[in-house]
């Protein structure tokens, strides 16, 4: 997919300059360089995006090195969820007044730009969309949404968008998708809100065919470079015949149900609501935060966990992740960012046990 | 409702958690009567206790008298902190023979203590066990909370790496090849080591049925051998606890 409209080239200035524009109507989320791991965090200025570094990525291995060039990492360490659905979110305050108990419900107010996103993560925001679609708290977040996409030029080892079909080219969902080129950067509008921006923006002349065709070529080596793990298409329904529990004994002992995947994936959802009281009982706080299905907590009913083998936990997620979830909102669960394989304490790695178990 | 604050083998820095809830001191104050506290008061009875909150271990012969005494006394009984709870640092001893680490300390016997270093929980009948080395205010203003509210105690059963993700670190694992105890830790510090680019080093104690092989295997990772992984969980100050038993 070309974009809608005309494409543009521009220099770094001019990136610069688009940044300026997003900043005056946006909190703007960048990747950014923190303790030596790249993650999205609201940035104050251009110069803090993580620009030029690189990330190594191996099961249960991540490391950083400087690079030449701008976009030369892949995803930050943290996702989108992290904002459109975030670890802690106060959903309704409660106050005792002379009137009796007064609620207010708090939407967060927040109009975002994610600024750099990779086709993996604009696909998790699809997914998200389907399963927060009636969620007020999501949507008001969604809905001010602006998304800078950014073409992948490079893959890590835990990388696996190919084997999923969702990359490494973002198909849509983006008000503009950048590529960098030698030396300059191709953007292109995927929405009216993207085309009126680019069209504003001064430091720019338009796209020819050379330029398209260096994207081209940079986006083939990519995809020519990238392993394909598995037949995604088969998988759903081998794993539906290997549900006894002798094909996922082995994770028992390697699993340290520490919850760290659910976590970083883009996609878990996952939810618990606390109630936080003062102790005198006049103020109360309803919030949202990020549970897992590996928590020992989290399928317990009535004091019993129905889930008390670490290697059930997994089949749960597993499956969810590879099967259930096409039934649930018919599409997969997994966009093949690869965080939870690199982000493992122990390395586990997801597709390894996709083909072990659906092999 | 009548409370006490006891202490057996420890150091003190639990009970100094009850100081630390400067803002709730006065509505407490109106709903609690804090009727023995040491570390607190130079008037001290005892009676009945609604509530009791025992800080350390039982080592000593007269620790286990006194602890079933407070039993007896008391409607609620809740172990603070990671001494109370497991047994404490002081039960790195209950890992190694009893006469040498003894004698290590002290030169000619003088004093009359127990070979083992044990929770509160071995002892007598435990309603809820506050985690931590200290324990930390929230968690005590959550217990005391519930307890007159009449609800049910919101206390974490997860890992500490749920608490960690949340709160935005990426693992320290990973990132800086920490050896780190999180992932069988139990929830609740806030996940103060690792935002700090530290390792946890287990503190609040091991989740219910930690995984031990692979607790070994993330350490094989990082190039630590199982040595390694036993002696940072002893100085734990949980090894004791009856999650590990006959694990360690």
């Amino acid at each position: 997919m070309e974009g809608k409209g005309k494409g543009y080239t521009t220099t770094i200035e001019g990136l610069k300059e688009l940044f300026e524009e997003l900043k005056k109507d946006y909190k703007v989320i960048a990747p950014t360089l923190k303790d030596g791991v790249i993650l999205y965090k609201e940035v104050g200025s251009f110069e803090n995006i993580a620009f030029g570094y690189r990330n190594t990525e191996a099961p249960g291995f991540y490391s950083l090195e400087k690079a030449e060039g701008y976009f030369t990492y892949t995803h930050p360490a943290n996702s989108p969820k992290s904002f459109l659905h975030p670890p802690e979110l106060t959903l309704i305050k409660a106050k005792a007044s002379q009137e009796g108990l007064v609620f207010e419900e708090v939407y967060p107010e927040d109009k975002m730009c994610l600024f750099d996103l990779r086709a993996c993560d604009l696909w998790a925001i699809k997914i998200l969309d389907r399963v927060f679609l009636e969620d007020p708290y999501y949507q008001r977040l969604r809905s001010n949404l602006f998304l800078v996409a950014v073409e992948c030029t490079y893959a890590t080892l835990t990388c696996f968008c190919k084997t999923m079909e969702k990359g490494p080219v973002p198909k849509e969902g983006y008000d503009l998708l950048i590529t960098e080129l030698e030396g300059r950067f191709l953007i292109r509008a995927g929405s009216k809100k993207g085309e009126e921006l680019l069209v504003s923006l001064k430091t720019k002349r338009e796209a020819k065919k050379e330029d398209f065709e260096e994207r081209e070529k940079k986006i083939r080596a990519l995809e020519e470079a990238m392993e394909s793990f598995f037949n995604i298409r088969e998988v759903p329904q081998k794993l539906y015949s290997r549900m006894d529990s002798s094909y996922w004994e082995p994770v028992e002992k390697r699993c340290l149900a520490c919850t760290s995947c659910t976590q970083v994936c883009p996609t878990c959802f996952c939810f618990d609501i606390l109630e936080k009281n003062t102790i005198d009982l006049r103020e109360s706080e309803r919030v949202r935060v990020w549970d897992s299905c590996f928590s020992p907590s989290f399928a317990t009913v009535h004091r019993f966990n129905l889930r008390q083998s670490i290697h059930s936990r997994y089949r749960q997620w597993l499956m969810h992740k590879f099967a259930y979830w096409i039934d649930q909102f018919d599409t997969f669960g997994c966009v093949g960012c690869g965080r939870c394989i690199t982000w493992c304490p122990v390395g586990i790695d997801i597709r390894q046990e996709v083909k072990r178990i659906a092999g | 409702m009548k409370v006490g604050v006891f202490k057996f083998s420890s150091c003190d820095g639990c009970q100094l958690a009850f100081f630390e809830l400067e803002e709730e001191l006065l509505e407490l104050s109106r709903i609690i009567s804090v009727e023995y506290f040491l570390e607190a008061s130079s008037s001290n009875r005892w009676e009945h206790f609604d509530l009791a909150f025992v800080e350390g271990s039982i080592s000593t012969k007269e620790e286990e008298e006194r602890i079933k005494k407070i039993r007896e006394s008391s409607k609620l009984l809740v172990a603070i902190g990671a001494c109370a709870v497991s047994g404490g640092i002081q039960s790195a001893r209950n890992f190694e023979d009893f006469s040498q680490v003894y004698s290590s300390v002290y030169s000619y016997k003088h004093y009359e203590t127990n070979h083992y270093s044990k929770p509160v929980g071995d002892f007598v009948e435990v309603d809820f066990e506050l985690r931590g080395c200290p324990i930390n205010k929230e968690s005590l203003k959550e217990l005391i909370g519930a307890i007159i509210q009449g609800r049910s105690f919101q206390m974490p059963s997860y890992p500490l790496c749920l608490e960690c993700k949340r709160k935005g670190n990426p693992c320290v694992v990973v990132a800086h090849g920490l050896s780190c105890l999180g992932p069988i830790t139990l929830a609740g510090c806030g996940a103060l080591c690792p935002s700090y680019k530290r390792g946890c080093y287990g503190c609040y104690g091991p989740i219910e049925k930690p995984n031990l092989e692979a607790l070994e295997e993330g350490y094989r990772r990082l190039g630590k051998d199982e040595r390694a992984l036993k002696e940072s969980l002893i100085l734990s100050f949980n090894a004791y606890n009856k999650n590990w038993r006959g694990q360690i």
